[in-house]
């Protein structure tokens, strides 16, 4: 029997994701409604907090971009999550990555392109709350939302889809090394929620954490899509900053696969 | 404590989510004003109450009302009906994470006591005693207040998706109840109390509860209980044994 091509075995896998997320849509949607709770919570809190002055900058957000940010950053948050790590560790714990090994499909690609697949449906359902949420915002709040932001904000969304998903690659992997590791991954994820501006933004810890957290890969998973779709970046910066996402992709693929090379070697000496 | 890389990792997730709620404590610092009439130091005995009582909800009944629809799913739960323990208690306190309950409520009280600090306010006895008894009363309402969705279970068994929405609820507790509206604030005292359970016991420490929201602080634990406890006796009846 011929073996599959390249392209259309890591095709079967994006399609295993794509099935398996409508499968779990119910599971998608609940994590939707879950982030009603902290855009009213922290919408309430900014109409308290600007309302002595309902047009000053504040952290260097407007009113209007502040209930923005807060909204959008809520729904790319649930819409970059993870959650194949579990699914890592599981196969590392119970011996299970073997059968991967033995297949003529890279174990990373096979994680990589059923993410992807997950993250079509996910997208498609997204993508409609998202229209209603601008367009609430747009009634609301006078919020505008240009052709060319959503554009640029449709291509950050695919980085921040792979820097999110390689973060947490790396992640997943330490499995090779500790046993119990599931309340590791909840650790590591909302800390990386909150250096990502995904509770609030980056700017309200001040000058110099945000700077710091700035150069950090961590931003363009939901600040920088975030922000692309408010116009909160300037033009002249946008490639820059599509540079030095792109830059921490190479980075975080080359720590993964160093890790998985070491990760590996110790699996088939220890065995399953 | 035998898995102690899990308390250890548990710690540290208490410790991730410590972080996320402090963020709130940030904003009051950085904005430099009064939110709702309350200093910064004051948002951070709020944010201290609530950080306290989610010790008590995540360490010793979260993961209990969490599993609920595991054990009736695969039968597990007929064990927990045979034995001479009341049901409902066997059921929400068989667990605990004894990590998690440490940590959220050490760290939540030194954030109550700070906040006490530097807005001036002695520490004595009385406050202490109080405090304690409405946060242990608000502990009460919050317990009352989840099983009541969770006794679902007994009627549609997979009820994962209710424990998860009732989860997010509780974040509503992470600003004090003042940003919200005055119905919202009603609706979260006296119907579905959810506020009662972390701004009570910060509103007596600070001096600020009013007589009706005192007797009520008293009432409401009782009230909700009875509710919770009628209402999982009532949908017990329900229970079919799942299961192979």
């Amino acid at each position: 029997m011929a073996e599959p091509h390249f392209a259309g075995k890591y095709a079967k896998c994006l399609g295993t994701g794509f099935r398996a997320a409508l499968e779990y849509r119910v599971n998608f949607f609940l994590s939707v409604a879950g982030a009603i709770a902290p855009v009213v919570i922290q919408t309430a809190l900014w109409i308290v907090i600007y309302s002595d002055d309902p047009a000053s900058s504040l952290f260097g957000f407007t009113f209007p971009q502040m209930v923005a940010y807060t909204v959008i950053a809520q729904l790319v948050s649930r819409l970059v999550r993870t959650g194949f790590e579990y699914d890592v560790n599981a196969d590392i714990k119970s011996g299970s990555l073997d059968r991967y090994l033995v297949k003529p499909i890279g174990y990373f690609g096979f994680r990589l392109f059923s993410f992807i697949g997950d993250k079509i449906v996910q997208t498609a359902f997204m993508g409609v709350l998202l229209v209603l949420a601008v367009w609430i915002l747009a009634m609301a709040l006078g919020f505008v939302v240009s052709a060319g932001a959503f554009v640029l904000f449709v291509l950050s969304l695919a980085l921040a889809f792979v820097l999110n998903f390689l973060v947490f690659w790396c992640v997943a992997l330490v499995g090779f090394w500790l046993t119990e590791i599931g309340y590791l991954f909840e650790a590591v994820r909302i800390v990386i929620i909150a250096a990502s501006g995904g509770i609030l933004p980056l700017a309200v810890l001040g000058p110099d954490a945000s700077s710091v957290l700035t150069l950090l890969p961590f931003r363009f998973t939901i600040q920088f899509p975030t922000e692309l779709l408010t116009g909160r970046i300037p033009p002249e910066s946008v490639l820059g900053s599509f540079a030095v996402a792109i830059f921490w992709m190479v980075v975080l693929a080359a720590l993964g696969q160093a890790i998985w090379s070491r990760g590996i070697r110790r699996f088939a000496a220890v065995g399953s | 404590m035998e898995y102690r890389a899990n308390f250890i990792t548990g710690i540290m997730m208490e410790a991730g989510y410590l972080l996320a709620k402090t963020m709130y404590v940030i904003v009051a610092y950085s904005a430099g004003k009064r939110i709702g009439g309350f200093s910064p130091d004051e948002i951070l005995v709020f944010v201290g109450s609530y950080v306290a009582l989610t010790g008590f909800y995540a360490g010793v009944f979260a993961m209990n009302l969490f599993q609920l629809s595991r054990l009736v799913h695969d039968g597990s739960f007929d064990l927990i009906l045979v034995k001479p323990v009341n049901t409902q208690f066997l059921a929400t306190f068989r667990r605990s994470d004894m990590g998690a309950f440490f940590f959220d409520t050490i760290a939540g009280i030194i954030m109550v006591i700070v906040g006490l600090a530097r807005s001036g306010i002695a520490i004595d006895l009385p406050l202490v005693l109080g405090w304690s008894f409405f946060a242990s009363a608000g502990a009460a309402v919050g317990y009352a207040l989840w099983i009541i969705p969770m006794t679902l279970v007994f009627r549609i068994v997979r009820a994962d998706a209710i424990a998860g929405l009732a989860d997010t609820f509780w974040d509503f507790n992470n600003v004090p109840m003042v940003v919200y509206n005055r119905i919202g604030q009603a609706v979260g005292v006296f119907v579905i109390p959810i506020f009662v359970i972390t701004n009570f016991p910060a509103l007596f420490a600070l001096g600020r509860l009013p007589p009706v929201w005192f007797a009520w602080g008293i009432a409401a634990p009782v009230i909700f209980g009875w509710i919770a406890s009628h209402i999982w006796n009532s949908a017990i009846k329900q229970y079919a044994s799942g299961g192979n």
